[in-house]
């Protein structure tokens, strides 16, 4: 009894773990459990009843006979396919048919409108020839996509046909064609309208009688194929009349449109029972996200319903992992614009939408294990990796201290961040290190190609990317994994130069490695070769900070406070001991430069005698740009870190610096402070378009007071062509930026409010307080502006907020907002004072000054000479001793 | 009622003091309003009804908080909006409101 239940358990295992490489039976035994011995002779017993099979070779491997008992015509895939796709009906007869004609099956035209499922259609039809067509087991399925060689006949018919040595320039060797490799089984043509002029006899020929000839060739070959094309294209057009003469069979698919709400329904449902699977989680979608997918015109169809879905997955997921979600949500105000706009005509199907959806409850449900990979065949795009990516993405942020950042899903915006992503990491990496030099010269081949063609230059940073992808996609190809790209159609119509220079590298590596990449390898190149006009922004190089001094320790500890304060692991430290010779430590210096970058450069930060040589013989040598500041503190190696991390060049960083350590002030800097004079902005934000940002923008209307002459809500949309982070940047020179109430941290300097704080008003009141001191001060520059004998109040007010931003920055610390105001009336009033040369009232003892931390007061003075130069006064020493008195016993916050 | 303010150099204070001064004359008070330095203010304690900090020195609060209870008086840190408005009517309700 015991017995039997036992076997049991241990047949349905194999049943429902049935993988290709199927399961040992020692795997099995710790799996379920139970002693590797029974498991084995439980085994034996089923292999002998039939019900399992097992392969040849050690350790032994079982497998379900699932498969095989399948192919009893149970079910087929077309029978599963036709369960809820009832419009399919008469396509699925017709394709059935089209298979089982003897010997070989008909040749097949498939008409359809882009995305309505053609090649996944064929792909089935493959399939149903596997499963129908017993004891062969390898009927091979090739597909072609014609438009991609169209505009070079030779190249196109040379992979249809094959190559015979010698038969143009650069053939040189043999090669078979797809028609060969499909022999006894089916050739899959897309966009056969494609197919030049000069190809269709060769190619008729072909059809009719089962003849061809390799390029260059005289002898004729034959082959069995099965030819299944396809065509968006009107049939009724010169070249598809002739096709279609000789193609029995004709089998249109239904848009979505024609398929009704039901189909579309039950598909919205297996896409994201499969997403579901991908991810091994279970995905929750509001009724009315269901609602608004069922009902968007969605012109590329079920192509597009299915790429919109797996986005909205993606999304989510984003959400999920950076910790804003406690699950996979999707609801409809997340979802693209474009499929929230669906909503507004919810109202017309009304009746057919609440028979699909009313009796649900407000969330579907999936779950992983509910998974039907029906679609398995189409190329699916590669979500698996996507979603990788994501990970892999929120972690590297989070690791660089980043909390959130935003995710663009869309492809391009993906690529740039992948590369940029890249192009980080590769600072410390040395690429020769990683990468096979094979690797590094093909490359250079590629990127020389391109710019010749492309006349234009391609940037270093595409440099090392595609390296890095050349490598992936290499190692990818070795574990025999799929290249999928999903935007395969869009990006060749949309890039279609570049897709002609990434067909070409496609063969170069094909050349270089001796291998077959799918077609969708090269709408992968394209994106690399189009980046650098997507790409904005250049400042992703930063400067190296190092720190050298003489004796055990000094450096380090620099180093390590810095590192500590700020919160980062950036500055470097070299300790020379006095035991130890120079050289050592210019080796090691050297050693840090090579891993630095050439563009950026590296400050050394050092306290005395050889130390300070060290920079130009670096500079030299490693052909690096390299900067030396004498006589370092740690406020110098403080300054230096943050303003490298900020991405401030090698020669701004070394001008602030050296304003820490001296007097010496030659360059005063005059930055317009004008934007604090500005109204007062506060961004909304929102990653599903303007809609939701203007829903926040409604509520905070209602929950702040404020005067619209002095503050104004603007909200932003985030999925906008323009780069986010380059108008931002541009905002914050320009307006008096508040705060911005987004779910992603755009910008670190920009105070942000999560969407979820404002709607349960939890940081109304923050935002309220930046609103009142924003009026503070707008209402100071009205009052001075009575006032003051000299200045304009306005103008003077924003001078010395941005002289105090910059005095916080440098001293890297916070003043606390109301003291900040207070400390602000009164420079003003200083600044009024001193430009009419009053002396101050009460004198406070000038020798105290003297007394103070001298690094302190040359940092203020710093910090205020603009001021000075700006309103031609000269700060007094006793004026300066006040400031001092408050920031050394202000109660500041260090940050 | 006498109401002292005091600020870092008493100067910026100033602008404050005339404002306030403004205030009492509408609503028909008299009395002293006038502001010093940190250094001067115990020298003018006595004479004070009420001390009000400017918010820049407010590090000094709790130290002239008892100061000014060993003289009988209140003290507190002027509500920084006002200060930073220069809003002598506001202020001066403030320093009515301590002297209860």
């Amino acid at each position: 009894m015991n017995r039997m239940k036992r076997i049991d358990q241990i047949h349905q295992a194999i049943l429902h773990l049935a993988s290709k490489q199927g399961i040992t039976a020692q795997e099995l035994s710790e799996m379920l459990g139970l002693s590797r011995a029974n498991v084995s002779s439980d085994l034996n017993q089923l292999w002998k009843e039939g019900k399992i099979r097992k392969s040849n070779g050690r350790p032994v491997r079982f497998h379900s006979n699932m498969e095989d008992s399948k192919s009893d015509a149970v079910e087929t895939v077309f029978d599963k396919l036709e369960n809820g796709n009832r419009s399919l009906h008469t396509s699925i007869e017709q394709a059935k048919a089209a298979i089982l004609y003897p010997p070989n099956g008909m040749h097949t035209l498939i008409l359809g409108e882009t995305g309505v499922g053609k090649s996944a259609f064929a792909g089935m039809m493959h399939t149903y020839a596997v499963e129908t067509r017993k004891g062969k087991r390898d009927i091979p399925f090739i597909t072609f996509n014609c438009a991609d060689y169209a505009n070079n006949a030779q190249l196109l018919l040379g992979h249809l046909f094959g190559v015979k040595k010698g038969a143009y320039t650069g053939a040189d060797a043999d090669r078979e064609g797809l028609i060969q490799k499909a022999n006894g089984g089916i050739l899959f043509l897309d966009e056969v309208h494609r197919l030049p002029a000069e190809g269709q006899e060769m190619f008729f020929t072909f059809m009719d009688k089962g003849i061809y000839r390799r390029l260059g060739e005289t002898e004729e070959r034959t082959a069995m194929v099965q030819v299944i094309s396809a065509t968006t294209e009107n049939p009724e057009s010169a070249l598809l009349k002739t096709f279609m003469r000789r193609i029995p069979m004709v089998i249109k698919l239904p848009s979505l449109r024609e398929r009704g709400l039901k189909e579309r329904f039950n598909l919205i449902i297996q896409f994201f029972r499969e997403e579901s699977f991908r991810l091994k989680k279970e995905i929750h979608v509001s009724a009315n996200a269901m609602r608004a997918l069922l009902i968007y015109p969605c012109p590329n169809n079920i192509g597009q319903l299915r790429t919109d879905i797996q986005l909205a997955c993606a999304k989510a997921y984003a959400d999920y992992i950076t910790y804003q979600k406690q699950q996979l949500e999707i609801y409809s105000c997340e979802l693209a614009e474009y499929i929230k706009e669906g909503m507004l005509q919810a109202k017309e199907y009304r009746q057919p939408l609440e028979e699909l959806i009313g009796n649900h409850k407000p969330f579907f449900v999936f779950h992983p294990d509910q998974e039907i990979m029906l679609f398995e065949k189409e190329p699916a795009p590669d979500s698996s990796s996507l979603y990788e990516n994501i990970e892999k993405m929120v972690k590297d942020l989070r690791e660089r201290g980043v909390s959130n950042e935003v995710l663009e899903l869309d492809l391009e915006n993906y690529f740039s961040q992948y590369i940029k992503g890249m192009n980080r990491q590769f600072r410390k990496i040395d690429l020769s290190k990683i990468l096979q030099p094979e690797i590094v010269t093909l490359v250079e081949q590629m990127i020389a190609y391109a710019q010749n063609k492309l006349h234009k230059e391609v940037s270093q940073k595409v440099h090392h990317s595609l390296a890095l992808h050349i490598q992936t996609l290499l190692e990818r190809v070795k574990r025999g994994k799929q290249i999928v790209n999903p935007q395969l159609n869009q990006v060749r119509a949309k890039y279609k130069q570049e897709f002609g220079i990434a067909l070409e590298c496609v063969k170069m590596v094909e050349d270089a490695f001796q291998i077959d990449l799918p077609i969708d390898e090269a709408g992968f190149l394209t994106m690399f070769f189009i980046l650098p006009e997507l790409e904005a922004d250049e400042e992703n190089e930063l400067v190296t900070v190092l720190v050298m001094t003489h004796g055990k320790g000094a450096a380090s500890s620099m180093v390590e406070v810095t590192n500590r304060l700020l919160d980062v692991n950036y500055a470097q430290a070299i300790d020379l001991p006095l035991e130890e010779e120079p050289q050592e430590a210019l080796k090691k210096a050297k050693e840090i430069a090579r891993l630095a970058s050439r563009k950026a450069g590296m400050l050394i930060l050092a306290d005395m005698g050889s130390l300070l040589t060290f920079g130009e013989i670096i500079e030299k040598e490693m052909n690096i740009p390299v900067k030396v500041v004498p006589l370092v503190s740690t406020l110098h190696v403080i300054e230096a870190t943050r303003k490298a991390m900020l991405g401030h060049s090698l020669a701004e960083i070394y001008r602030d610096v050296r304003h820490v350590a001296s007097f010496d002030i030659t360059e005063p800097q005059t930055k317009p402070a004008k934007h604090l004079a500005n109204k007062a902005i506060i961004l909304t934000a929102c990653l599903t378009g303007e809609g939701s940002a203007l829903a926040i923008k409604n509520m905070l209307q209602h929950h702040l007071r404020f005067d619209e002459q002095l503050c104004e809500i603007v909200p932003l949309n985030i999925v906008g062509k323009e780069d986010m982070k380059d108008r931002l940047h541009r905002w914050k020179k320009e307006k008096n930026i508040l705060c911005m109430i987004s779910s992603f941290a755009l910008d670190n300097d920009i105070p942000t409010f999560s969407i979820e704080d404002v709607l349960n008003l939890k940081a109304i009141h923050e935002i309220q307080k930046k609103i009142d001191v924003a009026e503070t001060y707008h209402r100071m520059g009205e009052v001075l502006n009575s006032h003051l004998k000299h200045a304009s109040g306005e103008e003077l007010v924003a001078d010395v907020r941005h002289t105090l931003e910059q005095l916080q920055q440098s001293l890297a610390m916070r003043i606390p907002e109301d003291a900040l105001i207070g400390l602000c009336l009164h420079m003003c009033c200083m600044v009024d004072r001193l430009q009419a040369n009053e002396t101050a009232v009460n004198t406070v003892k000038a020798d105290e000054l003297s007394m103070k931390n001298p690094h302190l007061v040359n940092q203020v003075r710093a910090c205020l000479w603009p001021l000075e130069e700006k309103y031609d006064i000269v700060i007094t020493e006793e004026e300066l001793s006040f400031l001092m008195n408050f920031l050394e016993k202000g109660e500041t916050l260090s940050c | 009622m006498n109401i002292l303010l005091c600020c870092a150099a008493g100067m910026s204070t100033s602008l404050l003091v005339t404002k306030m001064e403004q205030a009492a004359k509408e609503k028909g008070l008299s009395g002293k309003i006038w502001a010093v330095s940190v250094d001067e203010v115990n020298k003018h304690l006595a004479e004070a009804d009420v001390l009000l900090l400017g918010p820049q020195v407010r590090y000094k609060l709790a130290h002239f908080k008892k100061e000014a209870e060993a003289a009988g008086i209140p003290c507190d840190m002027i509500n920084p909006i006002d200060y930073g408005m220069v809003n002598g009517a506001k202020v001066l309700d403030q320093a009515l409101s301590m002297k209860k």
